[in-house]
């Protein structure tokens, strides 16, 4: 492949459009050893767990941003790969919204990460272990990031109730699990109901955030969006050495949160001052 | 069987309803042996060689055993719970199925207007020609029908084989499993062998108002013995299903056959 000339194709594109989610078997495997092991370096760099202590497998480890934690991995918004699958699917100009690291614990329950109705917003999501559907892989429901269908919004009425509203728990809802090996990367519309079931202690994967660029008029939800990030008790959205090694071309996806974030340092120190630790999820 | 509210919200909002063994092991075996006297004696199965579908009307209408499935209190119970505890019962299809069977709805009524329940008489998995549905495509405003997709060229769409297409489940069964599912919703089979056994019972509710009625004239012009141009010598049903029937079962059967009496005169039970 000549990463250089990266492009989805237009099945690819219909693909996203209508199932709100793509797999892309292989695609970083050149890449896998050196994404491991900036992965598992910022995690020394930072105490081995959530907010600075070492992970102690009862409970989800989260560090945000994370990729801007690693020269290496804030490369990644620079690859052709992650970038032609940003801009085929976000524009040109779409904004980079952050980023988590995580060594999951056990089960994630149904939920979409946002439920955006104008702005497209999109996870790009590295699994570092070989995963299947009993041990942890992502699962989705295609389609349930159409917002304003009645599918959709019906699952997104009732699935964090799956046992009372259907009778089913979370592991039966109707879904496709996407396995993956290493190397492999999946990316899904916020908006998809997501899920994981029967994953271990230590369950290796982190996410880059991605989504359109807001239009002038829509400042404020950028701003509120970014507002959310303080219960990570973060000052800027970005971290230093993202921001310092950005290229002209990664400046372009920075601009925009980077002038609407001035907000958030306040916001992180009134969270500081209510919660007992950083957010982990 | 009474269905939970739960169950019947998953049926509702997916589509379809699978219960495990539904059927003893011992109602089951009985059942597979009432399929297949009825198959072999009155559905041209003798003759089934595995190149194609062998396929039979009324495959629960030809001895009083088959029939009784109709009195059953858990097939009332599933298919009232659904559609109403005074359902119309419209018939079904025995089959041996050859291969596969590609993605189609039986229906495109835009309502909970008819349901089919599914009997697999045989282990399947989804390698092995089990039920495939896709969720929520029973809806009317579900995005493959909103936006025309045919999901039969979803290689040429987006790529993936049609037997694999996103968000289709597979629905593994063993003997004495029923699976119901509303007429709209997409369904499919892959990798069966050549001898697949399956019957169906399709129900509709029964028919209230002046519109219910019309698309109950509607359904049965197509999904019946006489939409077939066949006589079962009985008109609706054949003959031993209304024989053997009290008072509880004709509930099910008196509507359709009077609808079908209005629709096909020419095949109206005549002794």
């Amino acid at each position: 492949m000549n990463n250089t000339q990266f492009q989805l194709t237009e099945q690819q594109i219909d693909f996203f459009n209508t199932f709100g989610y793509l797999g892309f078997p292989g695609l970083m495997a050149d890449r896998a050893a050196e994404i491991d092991a900036a992965f598992e370096g910022v995690w020394t760099e930072r105490g081995g767990g959530h907010n600075g202590q070492a992970h102690d497998g009862k409970a989800r480890s989260c560090i945000v941003p994370f990729i801007d934690q690693s020269v290496v991995l804030s490369s990644l918004l620079d690859d052709p790969r992650i970038h032609g699958i940003a801009t085929a699917l976000l524009g040109e100009d779409f904004n980079y919204m952050g980023s988590d690291g995580n060594y999951y614990v056990g089960d994630t329950r149904w939920h979409s990460d946002g439920w955006h109705k104008q702005i497209r917003h999109l996870k790009i999501a590295f699994y570092l272990d070989p995963l299947t559907a009993q041990t942890g892989a992502l699962r989705v429901i295609p389609g349930s990031h159409r917002t304003g269908e009645p599918y959709a919004d019906q699952l997104q009425e009732q699935i964090r109730q799956s046992p009372e509203r259907w009778g089913v728990d979370g592991p039966q809802v109707p879904a496709i699990a996407l396995e993956t090996q290493p190397g492999d990367l999946l990316c899904f519309n916020h908006n998809t109901k997501h899920a994981a079931f029967g994953g271990n202690q230590h369950r290796r994967m982190f996410t880059i955030n991605l989504c359109q660029r807001y239009p002038e008029e829509r400042i404020q939800d950028l701003r509120d969006y970014i507002s959310g990030a303080a219960r990570f008790w973060i000052d800027r959205a970005y971290g230093e050495r993202m921001v310092k090694t950005a290229t002209p071309q990664r400046q372009r996806h920075l601009e925009q949160v980077m002038a609407n974030d001035g907000h958030l340092a306040e916001l992180s120190r009134k969270a500081r001052a209510t919660m007992p630790e950083p957010s982990r999820g | 069987m009474q269905l939970t509210q739960a169950q019947i919200n998953f049926f509702q909002t997916f589509g379809y309803l699978a219960i495990p063994q539904l059927f003893s092991a011992a109602e089951i075996a009985r059942i597979t042996a009432g399929f297949e006297w009825s198959i072999q004696n009155r559905g041209g199965g003798l003759n089934h060689d595995g190149s194609k579908r062998t396929m039979f009307g009324g495959p629960i209408e030809h001895t009083p055993a088959m029939c009784a499935i109709l009195d059953h209190p858990d097939i009332l119970g599933l298919i009232g719970g659904l559609i109403g505890d005074d359902f119309n019962y419209c018939s079904g299809d025995g089959n041996y199925y050859t291969g596969n069977t590609r993605w189609h709805p039986d229906g495109n009524w835009g309502q909970l207007f008819a349901v089919k329940v599914a009997f697999y008489l045989d282990p399947l998995t989804r390698d092995t020609g089990c039920l495939r549905v896709i969720p929520g495509s029973q809806d009317p405003q579900h995005f493959i029908r909103r936006e025309k997709i045919n999901v039969n060229q979803s290689e040429e769409l987006f790529g993936v084989p049609s037997s694999e297409f996103p968000g289709n489940v597979a629905l593994e069964t063993q003997p004495g499993d029923i699976v119901i599912f509303n007429h709209d919703l997409y369904h499919a089979a892959y990798g069966g062998h050549e001898r697949r056994r399956m019957f169906t019972m399709n129900c509709i509710r029964r028919a209230k108002t002046p519109d219910d009625l019309a698309t109950a004239h509607q359904y049965l012009s197509i999904h019946s013995a006489g939409g077939s141009n066949f006589d079962t010598g009985a008109g609706m049903f054949f003959s031993t299903m209304i024989d053997t029937a009290d008072e509880k079962r004709m509930v099910h059967l008196e509507q359709p056959i009077t609808i079908h009496d209005e629709l096909f005169p020419q095949f109206a039970r005549r002794r």
